[in-house]
């Protein structure tokens, strides 16, 4: 059984169609790729997955149960967390604060309950350790991490946090190359320890090492579910474009590219 | 990371004392002044303190008890509360302009409960006891009202809380012209009238035998009791020629028989004054002080034990630098407060009068003990709990026997408060062994959650057995020495000063010996240059015959270079501290002032020797520094009763001694301590350096303290006349008010919401931080905080204009922004806030003391302000930058 399925899932918002007939799953121990270009409806997609938003039509089940999730917190209860673009930091405070904020540990009993500081900071360092990220400093401001860091900060607190079902956001999108190759290790890293993934891109040759399965959004509908043995990178490419869309650029490129030499020759030829 | 933490896996408190939280060797190592630089108030303490020292030099009342007390009272009641919440708020990221406005308004609305008559409208004629929760309980409603609004429709706070503003501002004018045709609602004391007026109507109601006895006493104060009691309005009707009677009765020699009277009828009164008078002890209680002739001799004590024991505390903070990542800062905090305790005691001891045993002392150290009694009650009974439930590993139980410090405290503070009360030996000797006796119970505490034990006795015995033959051997032969030298010039150093002091004591005169013919600026550079320069020279020359040591030189010399090698911090302290002294004898010197002098600097020689003799034994032989350690503190005691039998001076006989016996004591309990406890597993160099040279500084600048003010008093201080200063109790509300703010904002998990909330609101509730309720929480605490400044109000002012309050918000703001709190939210502390709430005062107060005009108070306010934000800012990118 599917650790999480969705079968059929629509959202409208009034007369605007912006998800229809989408089907996918996660399993456990596998990174589900979902893809598309700019306005797809991926963060509508994982708007549902989260439960800020609620699906108009369709299943989903969660762990074979039909679920519908009135708030964030109802879905991270039932442990779908999800990583947002803007991660959902404070960039003021420390990182251990960061980690286990909405969650602290306390000691005492209210009102004189207090924050267990040292046992959350080692908690903090330890998870980290455990992705593989190595941080100095559980006092450091989180704005004054790099963005790969902040994205490892955010996984682990999720991961910490008991989560089976990790949704990310567009974890690479603003990263650089390098960066981006430690945020695609942090999610294989999540993966090998049992999660089911859910990995939101619009960049295929991200998805495709990382990948298991792949789900293409293209304006609200699928275009596609398929398993990494069912597709190649270059026909994912393809397919996110929405394929006839795609040559037609190719081939207005071609056309300008041809302009812009000819236009070299023309200079080179007059001096 | 290495492997033992990636195995220790996710069982949060198991084991804590070998997990392997050591903090990251990445690390570098930063002292503890480095470390308060990033902190968001530094900015506001500098700042404070530069505002102080300089109304303090151009005007004399300000640094008197009495200007103190007028900060302390306008720094506390409305601002510093008001500006403690406001902070508050604006941490979470938002504004309430309301706060002004309703100060004023719950004011009104507490008298408008109380009073049976007022006007037209009357008043509700409620109980105190009822009409406090009932209008704490509409503030409430205020801060939940304006949180909700501001949540709900999304709207900029300023603008819903300039709509509360408004609403209050009116309903204030529009209420109070309404009710009592006045702009202002009043007289919350006319419940005493009242009582006093129910009183004499119920002394005709007990018994005949009593009736009999007040008629008596009623006769002899003039007063009869056929008189009929007219309403209370007519103030100058027959009842009020009655009250005036009684009052007057009062001023003359009838006293005793109305005290009779009063003692007699208070169960009337009780009943009849709706709580007033209990209720008044606890909002405007006010405590009169002698003021003291607060001449550089106490500012010398004052600054001196001040500064002095919070190095110390710092010390001690420093040196828990590595083990304090691992068990927590269970243990410490009993201690820090025990010294906390008796700084303030001293303090207290040093603002009080000179000669007379101070009951002030003894209150506030009762109080303090009993607040430690309660925690260590709580803490025990948290035990109990822990013990029948599962999953708390050693951080629970070492914080249990840390809890153990407690008592240890509590027993100290008696001991100190018994040495300062009593004049007797006997009364000494128990205060100095209370002393002993509670600090070695503290110790013991904190050793226990902190340290480990030394294994078995014998070892322990054997090594007593070493270190005593090593010290026969060090005596006879000092050629072999690594101790003895320093020791020995420990001894004689503090002998001939503590000596020194008792003869010149014997002369108590105020004759000037040395009149300066120089300029005093000329001997203030000198005493700089030959102090600083004598710290250098013997730094650079420590370091370079250190380095110079070979197998050949003779141990005298290596011990000398040595000793110069490892002093050399302390001999710079020394010397910066002995020009210090000679600050104070700039134009004249006393012979108490020269005595001071010898005094300090002899002591201060003996301290930097034996601590360096100490330091050097205990790397041989750690129980050796026990011995030495226990050595000096029977010299100490010895030098006390020396001084207790042989002194003429009976000021210098009774505080020297007790002073001494409490100083021998501390060093006795150290040893035994430190003979019980082994050392810290984990050193970290750098940060045990600089502990031990802020230890030392620290004793140093205490030392100075207490010799400046046992040694050097003249005979005109004790003749000076005292006049008296009132000290309000909304300090300690406000004192209060702030500490228990700023436990809430970094300890707890609403302090950490209060953050997210205004750091990224968004974010906090993608987490599953409840947002909304966070922030109506935090509208309902400004609001309840103006509930609580509104009832100070009423019971300080007993009527309250309309307009109390209007306008203030921003100074509240101002004040929580000059203390380093970011407009824009995520950032700030409460404890800043407090601070720009002193700075506020003290351009309140010192302008008009500075006789200037009082219209410029803005402009300095301004510039504060701008300056603050400036300095904030570069304070925390330098800082920041060298993180």
């Amino acid at each position: 059984m599917a650790l999480l399925e969705l079968r059929n899932i629509s959202k409208y918002y009034g007369n605007i169609i912006a998800l229809q007939g989408v089907t996918t799953e996660v399993n456990a121990g596998e990174v589900t790729c979902v893809l598309g270009d700019n306005g797809a409806g991926k963060s509508t997609f994982i708007k549902i997955l989260a439960g800020v938003h609620q699906h108009d039509d369709g299943d989903f089940l969660l762990e074979g149960d039909p679920v519908r999730f009135n708030s964030p917190r109802e879905a991270l209860d039932r442990g779908i967390a999800a990583v947002y673009q803007d991660l959902a930091m404070v960039p003021l405070m420390s990182v251990w604060r960061n980690f286990f904020l909405g969650s602290e540990p306390t000691k005492g009993i209210w009102p004189f309950e207090w924050i267990d500081r040292a046992g959350a900071k080692d908690i903090a360092k330890e998870e980290m350790a455990k992705m593989g990220i190595d941080i100095r400093d559980t006092e450091q401001a989180v704005g004054t991490l790099s963005g790969g860091e902040r994205q490892s900060v955010a996984i682990a607190r999720a991961v910490y946090f008991g989560a089976k079902v990790l949704i990310l956001d567009e974890p690479t999108s603003a990263l650089g190359v390098k960066q981006s190759g430690v945020v695609l290790r942090y999610i294989v890293e999540a993966a090998k320890r049992g999660l089911g993934v859910i990995f939101i891109t619009h960049n295929p040759s991200h998805a495709y090492p990382v990948g298991d399965r792949f789900l293409i959004l293209n304006r609200g509908k699928s275009m596609g579910n398929f398993a990494k043995s069912e597709v190649t990178q270059p026909e994912l490419t393809q397919l996110m474009s929405g394929g006839a869309e795609m040559e037609q650029l190719q081939h207005e490129l071609e056309e300008a590219i041809a302009s812009k030499d000819s236009a070299a020759r023309d200079r080179a030829s007059a001096s | 990371m290495s492997d033992t933490t990636a195995d220790a896996g996710p069982q949060p408190q198991e084991g804590s004392a070998q997990s392997s939280s050591a903090p990251d060797e990445r690390l570098a190592y930063r002292g503890v002044f480095q470390r308060m630089l990033i902190r968001p108030e530094i900015g506001a303490a500098i700042g404070a303190v530069a505002i102080w020292v300089f109304f303090w030099a151009v005007s004399v009342p300000f640094g008197k008890a009495g200007g103190a007390a007028s900060i302390l009272d306008v720094a506390s009641s409305p601002l510093g509360i008001m500006a403690v919440a406001v902070a508050m708020l604006m941490i979470g990221g938002e504004f309430d302009l309301s706060t002004g406005a309703a100060t004023g308004a719950f004011g009104i609305l507490l008298v408008l409960m109380v009073r049976d008559v007022l006007g037209d409208s009357g008043g509700w004629g409620l109980s105190l006891w009822i009409a406090i929760p009932l209008s704490f309980l509409a503030a409430l409603l205020l801060g939940w009202f304006n949180g909700t609004v501001v949540d709900r429709t999304g709207l900029p706070s300023f603008i819903v809380t300039l709509g509360s503003f408004f609403v209050l501002r009116g309903a204030k004018l529009g209420y109070s012209k309404q009710i009592v045709e006045q702009i202002q609602v009043g007289r919350l004391d006319q419940l005493l009238l009242q009582a006093d007026q129910e009183r004499l109507i119920g002394l005709r109601v007990i018994d005949e035998a009593e009736g009999a006895q007040q008629q008596a006493l009623l006769d002899s104060v003039g007063v009869t009791m056929d008189t009929p009691v007219p309403g209370l309005e007519d103030g100058n009707g027959t009842f009020g020629a009655l009250l005036d009677a009684v009052r007057n009765a009062t001023a003359n020699d009838n006293a005793r028989q109305l005290e009779e009277l009063a003692e007699l009828s208070r169960p009337f009164i009780d009943r009849s004054d709706k709580g007033y008078s209990t209720l008044n002890d606890i909002f405007a209680f006010e405590w009169i002080r002698n003021e003291h002739i607060w001449e550089w001799r106490d500012w010398g004590y004052t600054i001196g034990v001040v500064a002095g024991l919070s190095l110390i505390v710092l010390a001690l903070y420093e040196l828990q630098f590595k083990r304090r990542a691992n068990i927590g800062t269970s243990g410490v905090l009993p201690v820090f407060g025990g010294l906390v305790v008796t700084a303030v005691g001293l303090v207290i001891l040093g603002a009080g009068t000179i000669s007379r045993p101070d009951n002030l002392l003894a209150a506030g150290i009762i109080a303090a003990t009993g607040l430690a009694v309660i925690a260590a009650g709580a803490l025990t009974v948290r035990r109990y709990l822990h013990r029948f439930s599962e999953g708390f590993g050693d951080t629970i139980a070492s914080l249990g026997r840390g809890a153990m410090a407690l008592p240890g405290i509590v027993i100290a503070s008696v001991g100190v408060a018994m040495l300062h009360r009593t004049d007797s030996v006997g009364g000494n000797t128990i205060g100095a062994l209370l002393i002993a006796a509670g600090m070695l119970i503290g110790l013991v505490g904190w050793g226990m959650g902190r340290y480990e034990r030394i294994g078995s006795l014998g070892s322990m015995t054997d090594d007593l057995a070493d270190a005593a033959a090593d010290l026969d051997d060090e005596v006879t032969d000092s050629s072999s020495s690594s101790f003895a030298t320093p020791l020995i010039v420990g001894v004689v150093a503090a002998a001939v000063g503590v000596l020194l002091a008792w003869r010149m004591d014997s002369s108590n005169s105020t004759d000037v010996v040395v009149e300066w013919s120089l300029n005093g600026w000329l001997m203030f550079f000198i005493a700089l240059v030959v102090s600083v320069g004598a710290g250098m020279y013997s730094s650079i020359r420590g370091e370079r015959v250190a380095s110079e040591l070979t197998a050949g030189d003779t141990a005298t010399s290596r011990a000398l270079a040595v000793f110069i090698g490892t002093a050399r911090r302390r001999l710079v302290t020394m010397g910066i501290l002995s020009f210090l002294v000679t600050i104070f004898f700039l134009d004249q010197a006393t012979v108490q002032g020269a005595r001071a002098i010898f005094f300090v600097m002899l002591i201060g020689l003996a301290m930097v020797a034996l601590s360096s003799a100490v330091g050097r034994a205990r790397t041989t032989r750690p129980a050796m520094g026990s011995v030495l350690l226990i050595l000096v503190s029977v010299g100490l005691a010895g030098l006390a009763f020396f001084v207790r039998a042989q002194s003429t001076g009976p000021k210098f006989r009774t505080q020297a001694f007790s002073v001494l016996l409490a100083i021998a004591a501390l060093v006795l309990v150290w040893a035994l301590a430190t003979m019980i406890f082994a050392e810290r597993n984990q050193h970290d160099e750098r940060a045990d350096g600089f502990g031990r040279t802020l230890a030392v500084m620290g004793s140093l600048a205490v030392t100075f303290g207490l010799a400046v003010r046992l040694l050097a008093v003249t005979q005109a201080e004790l003749d000076a006349e005292i006049t008296q200063t009132k000290f309000s109790v909304r300090v300690l509300w406000f004192l209060a008010f702030t500490a228990i703010a700023t436990w809430v904002l970094g300890r707890t998990k609403f302090g950490s919401w209060t953050f997210a909330v205004g750091g990224n609101k968004d974010a906090a509730r993608q987490v599953g931080v409840p947002a909304s309720r966070t922030k109506t929480q935090l509208f309902m605490l400004t609001a309840g905080a103006a509930w609580l400044v509104g009832v100070l109000l009423s019971f300080r002012l007993n009527t309250i204009q309309a307009s109390t309050g209007d306008g203030e918000e921003f100074e509240y703001i101002i004040a929580a922004v000059v203390g380093g709190n970011a407009l824009t939210g995520g950032r700030g502390s409460t404890l800043g806030a407090a601070i720009g709430a002193f700075i506020m005062a003290m351009s309140v107060q010192g302008i008009p003391s500075a006789r200037w005009n009082s219209d410029w108070r803005f402009v300095f306010v301004g510039s504060i302000l701008l300056l603050a934000v400036i300095a904030n800012n570069y304070i925390r990118a330098q800082a920041e930058a060298s993180r």
